[in-house]
């Protein structure tokens, strides 16, 4: 077995380059948003509808009620039950042969077992997130930063939702992680820093060393 | 700016020992029971009724008894208000001498208005017992449920304290810039990432 990273992260807290840069290191497969498109082949649906529904909880009564209707059909349309069964999945598949950074999809509860596995979860300040995601916005887009404050809280909670539903437990919390930063103070080459410290010290202490493994 | 760092912990999670460690190999001060003493100093506080009171929420009693002297404890009577407000006082002192550690007494929340990296450290459990099962000295040895429950109490008394005290909830989570889950990586690990953690801090680190 070897060692995954999985990278749970508010929006806009950098997430995504943290993992970039950590697999650029250490030589490591990114699944992120390819898990989508891999959702997609798989199934041969189209990936414009299984973003639709990644990182979702399902709707409440009623559309589960216009889904009923759907059951017994040999290709049922997708729905976030869906969209989390085959990410966890090709998650577990992806787990198997390790080597690998895992963005969100509740990797981690779905990890929570495996051993050789680093949690990390990024959170930002909302103004700190809010300035990030501005920068990366194209010129001239219109969007005031009090948009973008209330669209990351949107989004945060559509995903807080999404990981309850799914996990039973509160997204964020730290009790399901190795290691919950703040990205707002040392940015992402600091997080990338810090989880490399993290799987240092984690291998001396023998837990993750290659081919020697302890239960914990 | 000097350098403050604030540890909050779960009992048996190495909190105090990654403190000490830090504060040595930053060469900066360390406070943490020592708070007490120095609060006793300047108030007159009586210091052992401190040390069974400090870091837990005023009980239902203590509440009634409000400006009430309570019998056989040397004056000025201490209640865990006065106690939290002089204790804090004490941190803000020491916080404005220069760069210090700080563990527990909900100093990351006393400290609110100055920069400071707070951090916090946990484990599972089991790890946590485990870990005060080894430190133990041999007279008092005791089974690991018993330890278990012990722990379990001393947390829970740990968090009516702080969100007593702060209105917030207690435990690792976004409030903190750093927890570290010492359960994988140890006392030495977590001081590892810390220092990691310090010296990758921005230019502009504490313009939020």
């Amino acid at each position: 077995m070897s060692l995954v990273i999985t990278i749970g992260r508010q929006n806009g807290s950098g997430g995504h380059q943290v993992a970039e840069k950590l697999c650029e290191k250490l030589g490591f497969a990114l699944y992120d948003n390819n898990l989508l498109e891999m959702v997609a082949q798989e199934g041969d649906d189209n990936p414009s509808e299984v973003e639709r529904h990644d990182e979702k909880a399902p709707g409440g009564f009623w559309s589960r009620l216009a889904q009923a209707k759907n059951y017994d059909q040999i290709d049922p349309p997708l729905t976030p039950d869906t969209v989390f069964a085959a990410q966890t999945r090709l998650i577990l598949k992806a787990a198997e042969t390790g080597k690998c950074v895992i963005v969100g999809r509740a990797a981690n509860y779905i990890l929570a077992k495996r051993r050789e596995t680093v949690k990390v979860f990024l959170t930002a300040p909302l103004e700190a997130r809010a300035r990030r995601k501005m920068a990366m916005l194209p010129e001239g887009s219109g969007v005031t930063p009090e948009d973008m404050r209330k669209l990351l809280v949107k989004m945060d909670e559509a995903r807080a939702k999404f990981y309850r539903h799914y996990t039973g437990s509160l997204w964020g919390a730290a009790e399901g992680y190795d290691l919950v930063i703040n990205t707002g103070k040392v940015g992402v080459e600091g997080a990338v820093e810090l989880i490399l410290a993290f799987i240092e010290k984690a291998k001396a202490g023998s837990d993750l060393a290659d081919g020697v493994t302890r239960g914990k | 700016m000097s350098l403050i760092i604030t540890i909050g912990r779960q009992n048996g999670s190495g909190g105090r020992e990654i403190g000490k460690r830090l504060a040595k190999d930053l060469s900066i001060a360390f406070y943490d029971n020592n708070l007490l003493a120095l609060t006793a100093q300047r108030t007159n506080f009586d210091l052992q009724y401190m040390e069974k009171r400090e870091e837990r929420a005023p009980g239902l009693w203590a509440s009634f008894a409000l400006g009430v002297p309570m019998g056989g404890i040397s004056a000025p009577t201490v209640l865990p208000d006065n106690l939290f407000q002089e204790q804090a006082e004490t941190i803000k002192s020491v916080a404005r001498q220069g760069g210090c550690v700080i563990v527990g007494r909900a100093s990351n929340y006393v400290l609110r208005d100055i920069p400071t990296v707070d951090v916090f450290v946990y484990a599972p459990l089991k790890d946590r017992v485990e870990r005060k099962l080894a430190l133990l000295p041999p007279e008092e040895k005791c089974s690991f449920a018993e330890m278990e429950k012990k722990l379990t109490a001393a947390d829970k008394a740990r968090a009516k304290f702080y969100s007593y005290y702060t209105g917030m909830n207690w435990g690792p989570g976004p409030d903190f810039d750093l927890n570290v889950n010492t359960g994988k990586i140890g006392v030495e690990g977590a001081v590892e990432v810390i220092e990691t953690y310090v010296k990758n801090l921005k230019e502009n680190a504490f313009a939020f």
